[in-house]
């Protein structure tokens, strides 16, 4: 499964994928012992756990506020007092680039939930029960919806509902919800043909709880690698529209709005453009050498 | 085959409708007021109301809708609200920057990623796929407009081989518009030369499981033979798809690469427009933008159609 970029996000036909196993039903343990045998995902995971909890407790840690401004010292390099060096206002380095680091974590996360709830139950819905108009008309829908690019998307809403982070996640989040209505659809039409749904059936078993106990079950784990990618492109996506101006507005520290001012002064200090895309990197890195090794577990080819 | 891409044409006025109208009623709940954000945090209440006024902004939603909507019909999409253009004319000179900046872009995307995509997946688990592989890994994680500072920051103004940015003329200076596109071109394929290669070295590598290519192989067929007819063909059809996707994907980019490298191509227009609250402009790139997202996807599928007829059906 390949998901990329800003938006339109390739899925190659279901029917291309391995068929949908009991990968859900499996132990959970085993799902662990075979992610572990990754030894790339594991490595990623730990230094994403790292990053992350840097990022979030970095108020405990002893750096100077990420907007404290102190003119004596702008534009140093690296130095003790300054792991990372400071910016045109003497504001530490790392503190803002841990700061901004927390702000592209809940705007991923923002983007990637909005896709979820939009994408999700309408897959599932019209994949497992869908007559043909709807499913018709809701794929229709979705098609349509494609054909915008989130940043385009993203653009729009800000340009009408103003200049706001939340705002322009949100947009991101639904040019990212018809990848989870296919994923989700197809995975619940592959479930739905099944004889032990017929038979759940025959039994009288209510729709909802079919779904609920047979339909998620094989529905989350492809969704699991397609939301840990749409979490990475919602980093991506962030730091893009800060950068234009679109997203977080200075002097919050985003790692987006860090580049911009960044840019300005490439020439002198290169440092401050280098830093803040590293951490994007190594963020975005980190999550889909993660999502790869899940789509290999759920896919069912065990480890490389 | 044919009734299908009048069905997908005659979505299109649709998706344009539903989209316009959303941006309409969008704007209507906004809690921002476009006639504040155009004159400025110093406006008077009184020059706000009278720019509302002339704006339109005062009518309903469905008034404001209704008389976008007769303009459309006489093939206007209004004027800026920022400068009083005509959007069509705003459009038309940001279209050829675009055009030159992503084309070359997907055309670059195409020719780097899936040769090298067959071949890695032709010797999976070779010294080329690993290392491409790890290669794409990483290329997948930059952001795009991060690679384009970095590369202005080493070619342009360290090594000073190729110009950061300039003006793109298009048409005027032919030798000086290529020199400029190199860069913004570079970093806008970049993600994309990863991502596909990435899919069609994974269906290269399905399709080589495939029995006909054991067959051919195990009857002696030389190995370039095999790539370069049997594999390529049915290993492409992915990769099309996608590259049919990678064009909306590349002009929603080319929105954050064009302001890094000072173009003035419709992705630049329309952040501009959306910093200014410069609906008719934003919506007139919205609509643009999808219209030919449609039809490249369009144009994508009847491709995949006649690679592999069979294939397409599904």
């Amino acid at each position: 499964m390949i998901a990329d970029g800003f938006g339109v996000t390739a899925v190659p036909s279901p029917s291309a994928g391995a068929p949908i196993d009991d990968a859900g039903q499996a132990g959970q343990a085993g799902a662990w012992r075979s992610f572990a045998r990754h030894r790339g995902a594991l490595v990623a995971l730990v230094v994403l756990v790292l990053a992350v909890l840097a990022s979030l407790l970095s108020p405990l840690l002893p750096l100077p506020a990420p907007d404290s401004v102190n003119l004596q010292v702008p534009l140093r390099g690296p130095s003790w007092g300054h792991l990372l060096g400071t910016d045109q206002l003497g504001r530490d380095e790392l503190a803002r680039i841990l700061a901004a680091t927390r702000i592209s974590l809940w705007a991923a996360l923002l983007a990637t939930v909005t896709g979820v709830i939009i994408g999700v139950p309408l897959g599932l819905l019209t994949g497992f029960r869908g007559g043909r108009i709807m499913d018709a008309v809701v794929s229709r829908a979705f098609d349509c919806l494609q054909s915008i690019p989130a940043l385009i998307l993203a653009i729009a809403f800000v340009a009408a509902l103003g200049r706001q982070l939340t705002f322009a996640m949100i947009a991101v989040g639904i040019a990212f919800s018809p990848t989870f209505y296919r994923v989700s659809r197809a995975a619940a039409a592959t479930v739905a043909g099944e004889s032990y749904i017929e038979a759940s059936r025959s039994m009288g078993q209510r729709t909802a709880k079919m779904v609920i106990t047979h339909v998620f079950g094989n529905v989350a784990a492809p969704l699991i690698a397609l939301t840990s990618t749409t979490f990475a492109f919602g980093i991506l996506a962030e730091a893009a529209l800060s950068y234009l101006g679109l997203g977080v507005q200075p002097p919050q520290a985003s790692l987006g709005t860090m580049l911009s001012t960044a840019a300005d002064l490439l020439n002198s200090s290169p440092q401050l453009t280098i830093e803040p895309g590293l951490m994007i990197m190594l963020l975005v890195l980190c999550i889909s050498v993660i999502a790869d090794a899940l789509g290999d577990i759920t896919s069912g080819q065990g480890a490389p | 085959m044919l009734s299908m891409v009048g069905r997908r044409i005659a979505l299109l006025p649709l998706l344009l409708l539903v989209v316009s109208f959303a941006v309409f009623a969008l704007t209507s709940v906004s809690p921002t007021d476009p006639a504040a954000v155009i004159l400025g945090p110093g406006a008077t209440p009184a020059s706000v109301r009278a720019l509302r006024q002339q704006l339109g902004l005062d009518q309903t939603l469905l008034h404001q809708y209704g008389t976008w909507l007769g303009q459309l019909f006489h093939g206007s999409l209004g004027r800026s609200w920022y400068g009083g253009v005509p959007v069509v004319t705003k459009i038309a000179e940001g279209i050829p920057i675009t055009a030159a900046l992503v084309l070359s872009a997907l055309v670059l995307t195409a020719l780097v990623a899936i040769p090298s995509g067959l071949y890695a997946g032709m010797r999976a688990g070779g010294r080329f796929d690993r290392l491409a592989s790890a290669v794409a890994g990483v290329g997948l994680s930059m952001p795009e407009f991060w690679v384009g500072l970095l590369l202005i920051l080493i070619l342009s103004q360290k090594l000073h081989v190729l110009p950061g940015s300039g003006p793109l003329t298009i048409t005027a200076n032919v030798p000086s518009d290529a020199q400029h596109l190199v860069l913004p071109v570079v970093a806008l394929s970049l993600p994309q030369i990863c991502s596909l290669y990435r899919l069609t070295r994974a269906s290269a590598i399905s399709v080589a499981r495939q029995d006909y290519i054991r067959t051919a192989r195990a009857g002696g067929l030389p190995e370039r033979t095999l790539l370069w007819t049997r594999l390529a063909k049915n290993a492409l059809v992915p990769a099309v798809t996608l590259l049919g996707l990678q064009l909306g994907r590349l002009i929603g980019i080319a929105a954050v690469i064009e302001p890094v490298f000072g173009m003035q191509g419709i992705g630049s227009i329309a952040v501009q427009a959306a910093i200014d609250s410069d609906i008719p402009t934003v919506l007139g790139v919205v609509l643009v933008t999808a219209s030919i997202v449609m039809v490249a996807n369009l144009l994508a599928d009847v491709a995949c159609h006649y690679l592999a007829p069979k294939a397409g059906q599904s």
